[in-house]
């Protein structure tokens, strides 16, 4: 069949462009990275995983041989949307926290989706605890539920990962308690507990261990299937497996739809970062516990999660 | 609008602001509406003492001499919508964040200082360039190159609405 | 002991290597320090990387360096711009631009650096005699405290606003209006945000005040045109250094007074800078006996509102070092930054670390003098910049504004809210609404209310947890004088008058 002469006219030179484009592409790929990266970090400088993302950067920097800019935004959802909504050309690349991520979306209409960003890796894993007052009376999950009255835990508010884990604490555990809410961070409500806002309190183990060490707090649950915390009861020794469930993981991820080359360049370099002798250095002198995983697991921390959370949307406290 | 009415128009604004507000915030839940409605409803009590203390009325001139002695009378207060002042102070500022909007601050910054210069400030051609572009390169240097803070690049290329 | 610490901290810190980290990390925090939006946290925190390298003194004495210069370059923009290069100094420009524009920026900004230095003086002092008291200070404040607090630090500064208190009144209403757009902590509701993602974290309080007081003045001026200095024939007084360093030690019961709040508020965390500055101006507005002048280039106003910013900065290591809960978010970022460098802030740093304690409190002593004394050595080139014509000035200050405003977290939101709040700002201005209120119902309005309602969650819905404990009495005592004294006052002299 002849094609119309003004068919030929476009599509020769389209496929002509087409090819150059991929080939261009391609070349691109196998240069990449050419310029800086940004590095979005969900955090206020100082954050938590501010501090992670930082601890990371100066190897990441020599494993990619480019300026790695560190970008913060304040909590909420506009960093994961910025991280979420940038070009998939390996230019952009962040740290997206879980579940909180995720729970912002079950809480609202956000603009983007956990299961579709391209994971890279994993940075840090931590368990939760439950922790009371150095000088409480209360030593035990037993003598909790003996009080005679509601115990009340200090968290934040609905939507955030400490109040999912206390309400369900509080179920598994068959707790009669409250929540006293509305404090910003995990310092603060942490702080409550010791000034007797509250009785106990539900966090991260990072938050808790400055705490611990320095004795105003006492472990009394790890929400851990092992042996996290040496010498303090786990989530199987308090029937509630479940609790176990439950864990901050720091993750890395990029905008949807990643080449698969640069996938594996990034993901190659995150986990040379988190393995270099500095990084593990730096992170030891900051206490800070860092868990390597390759994207694959990434991607399963984030299926699991969201099976989790879809299972008991009742633990958000959606309004 | 004549003279006496225009002292209306920004506390009638705020009434109208103020109500939205409780009507939006009466469709909360229990504990996060309880503050808001409380502040909402104080806000349009306080406004609407602030209309009736510029009516001029008896009760009017004993609420100003009461808790405003120091206003303006009504017809002191001062044009705030004229057109000029739209013209010379508003307008510009509103282009120049549409501009940083839309394609960045980077090629705003200096269309925004050579525009303003040339035409508001009447320096001259050359006087005007040569500021627009230090204070350009000011901003880039300063803010991009010393404390590697990334400049917004604009929507239509690529920033992010939020 | 504590003798020794002191000493050991102070010999760690006179070190030529010490030395010079804390003058490279002032000077860098008193450039970025005037330029608008970048407070000390992102001073800081851009700054954490270059400490790496440096061991724990080195890195103490460098981040002090920057925090301790920050207010100093933050007031001058203050002052000679109306720009505020961060949160606290909002309370600086309300006298401190309009003596700029009487042509007495010079003095201004020389009462700003002694007050700045005496305040800081004070504040870090304290920290020295109260660190062994930290832990029992930080647990007297719980929620029903810091919604009296709060509610304190409202009506003070609500009633603060002479001859127009009514629209002092509605402005602060519309400033907790705003304090209620976002997340609610409490119920994780979202409010009032209008389908915005950005709103989600509320009105950010830096672009707003950016928009409030420069873009503002920046649209005033290009409409009136001129120079900074109102009055075009007038020579800028090119005061000696001294001017206002006498100026701030004949009032030596402001500094008094803007130091004890600001040092009793710092040690509060979560309540900031910001709100013990505007209080201090407030309460010394209130006692003076020229009240009416105040907000009309009143120096006091300035001196009162420096000092209490310096000495929160120096009592915010109380709960930041004694507890590890940061006062705010500068305090945030060099908690990071001691962490990283091994040191773990708390009740073992106060037993096992005295030595670093009282290195970084000396460090914040010295930057805060030094940043002062620079700004007083600095008065006649900065008072310069008052008589270039706003025509030329306008578009400059307003870029530097807006860039800074987005930088404060990378987001166009802010660009946008410092236009909105610009416009709103010149609006208040022409139809003579104070500003000041509307600020500090923005700063104070979450903390009121999230405190309120965790008060009635740890009491059951009981309203006696609000005069349960002789600080909550105190301050609930305080509020009724703040409602009850100024009218009595008022009665009083005008009986006395007739």
């Amino acid at each position: 069949m002849k094609l119309p002469a003004a068919v030929k006219r476009l599509v020769l030179p389209a496929i002509v462009i087409a090819g150059i484009l991929t080939g261009i592409t391609g070349v691109r790929a196998a240069d990449y990275p050419t310029k800086p990266i940004t590095f979005i970090i969900p955090a206020a400088p100082g954050g938590a995983y501010d501090i992670s993302a930082r601890l990371l950067i100066p190897a990441l920097q020599k494993a990619l041989g480019v300026t790695i800019l560190p970008q913060n935004f304040s909590a909420g959802p506009v960093a994961p949307t910025q991280l979420y909504k940038a070009r998939p050309d390996g230019y952009t690349i962040g740290i997206v926290s879980m579940p909180g991520t995720l729970l912002l979306q079950l809480m609202g209409s956000t603009d983007y989706d956990v299961d579709k960003y391209t994971w890279l890796g994993r940075v840090a894993h931590e368990t939760y605890a439950l922790a009371v007052a150095a000088n409480s009376p209360i030593n035990s999950i037993a003598a909790m539920k003996a009080l005679g009255r509601p115990v009340s835990f200090t968290s934040a508010g609905p939507g955030s990962t400490a109040f999912a884990a206390t309400q369900l604490a509080m179920r598994r555990l068959g707790l009669n308690a409250k929540i006293i809410t509305g404090y910003p961070s995990a310092p603060e409500y942490i702080l409550g507990v010791i000034r007797g806002d509250g009785d106990a309190v539900i966090t991260n183990l990072t938050a808790l261990t400055p705490f611990v060490t320095s004795h105003q707090v006492k472990l009394l649950l790890s929400f851990d299937d092992g042996n996290a915390v040496p010498g303090v009861p786990n989530a199987r020794a308090a029937h509630a497996p479940d609790l176990a469930k439950i864990s901050l993981d720091t993750l890395v991820g990029a905008p949807p739809g990643l080449p698969p080359e640069i996938r594996k360049r990034l993901s190659d370099a995150i986990a040379a970062a988190i393995r270099d002798p500095d990084t593990q250095a730096r992170a030891k002198t900051a206490s800070a516990d860092l868990a390597p995983g390759n994207a694959a697991q990434a991607a399963a921390v984030v299926a699991a999660q969201h099976a989790f959370f879809t299972k008991n949307a009742d633990l958000i406290g959606k309004p | 609008m004549p003279a006496a009415a225009r002292t209306f128009v920004v506390p009638a604004a705020i009434w109208l602001v103020t109500a939205a507000f409780i009507i939006s915030a009466s469709r909360l839940g229990p504990v996060a509406r309880a503050m808001p409605l409380l502040v909402g409803w104080l806000t349009l009590l306080l406004v609407t003492l602030d209309i009736v203390a510029r009516t001029g009325t008896p009760v009017g001139r004993a609420l100003t001499s009461a808790l405003n002695p120091a206003a303006l009378t009504p017809a002191d207060a001062q044009a705030t919508g004229s057109a000029r002042a739209f013209r010379v102070g508003l307008a510009p500022i509103l282009a120049l964040i549409a501009g940083f909007t839309l394609i960045g601050a980077l090629p705003s910054v200096p269309v925004f200082v050579f525009a303003s210069l040339r035409w508001h400030a009447q320096r001259g051609f050359l006087t005007s360039a040569v500021l627009a572009v230090a204070v350009t390169l000011f901003v880039y240097g300063m803010f991009y190159k010393v404390l590697q803070l990334p400049l917004y690049p604009g929507l239509l290329f690529g920033g992010a609405w939020q | 002991m504590i003798w020794q610490a002191w000493w050991t901290g102070f010999a760690s810190l006179v070190h030529p290597a010490q030395l010079l980290l804390l003058a490279l990390g002032m000077a860098y925090g008193l450039f970025v320090g005037a330029l608008p939006g970048i407070g000390g946290a992102t001073a800081i925190a851009l700054a954490v990387p270059l400490t790496y390298g440096m061991d724990s003194f080195g890195a103490i004495a460098f981040a002090c360096g920057v925090m301790g210069a920050v207010p100093m370059g933050s007031s001058i923009t203050a002052i000679l711009l109306n720009t505020p290069g961060a949160a606290p100094s909002a309370a600086t420009l309300i006298d401190g631009y309009p003596l700029a524009r009487q042509g007495k920026a010079g003095l201004a900004i020389g009462a700003a650096a002694s007050s700045n230095a005496i305040g800081g003086l004070i504040g870090t002092m304290s920290v020295l005699v109260v660190m062994p008291l930290a832990r029992r200070i930080v647990l007297l404040f719980r929620p029903p405290e810091f919604f009296l607090l709060g509610m304190l630090g409202l009506v003070v500064v609500a009633l603060s606003s002479r001859g127009k208190m009514l629209r002092g009144l509605v402005t602060a209403g519309l400033g907790l209006m705003i304090a209620c757009i976002g997340q609610d902590l409490v119920t994780g509701e979202l409010r009032f945000t209008l389908g915005s993602q950005y709103l989600w974290s509320g009105v950010r309080i830096v672009p707003a005040l950016i928009g409030l007081f420069a873009i503002a003045e920046m649209i005033n001026l290009s409409i009136k045109g001129g120079a900074v200095v109102s009055n075009a024939d007038a020579r800028v007084k090119v005061e000696r250094m001294s001017a206002g360093l006498i100026e701030t030690l004949r009032h030596w019961p402001t500094v008094l007074r803007g130091s004890l709040i600001g040092t009793v508020v710092g040690a509060v965390p979560g309540v900031g800078g910001t709100v013990a500055a505007f209080l201090s101006y407030s309460i010394t507005s209130q006692v003076s006996k020229q009240p009416e002048t105040f907000g009309k280039g009143n120096i006091e106003g300035v001196i009162a509102a420096e000092s209490a910013i310096n000495a929160s900065d120096g009592s915010h290591l109380i709960p930041t070092l004694g507890f590890g809960v940061p006062a705010g978010a500068e305090m945030a970022v060099f908690l990071g930054i001691l962490m990283l460098h091994g040191l773990q802030p708390g009740p073992a740093m106060l037993i096992d670390h005295q030595a670093e304690i009282y290195g970084i409190v000396w460090a914040l002593t010295f930057a805060c003098v030094l940043a002062s004394f620079i700004g007083l050595v600095c008065v006649r080139p900065l008072a310069a910049i008052t008589t270039v014509p706003t025509r030329v000035l306008v578009p400059i200050v307003v870029c530097l504004a807006l860039v800074g405003s987005y930088s404060v977290d990378q987001s166009i939101g802010n660009v946008i809210v410092s236009g909105v709040f610009g416009v709103l700002g010149y609006v208040l201005i022409r139809q003579d609404y104070p500003r000041l209120t509307i600020v500090i119902g923005m700063v104070l309005g979450g903390i009121i209310e999230r405190s309120y309602h965790q008060s009635l969650m740890m009491s059951d819905g009981s309203w006696g947890i609000f005069v349960a404990s002789p600080i909550a009495m105190t301050l609930a005592a305080l509020i009724v004088a703040a409602l009850v004294v100024p009218p009595a006052r008022l009665a009083v002299r005008k009986a006395m008058g007739a």
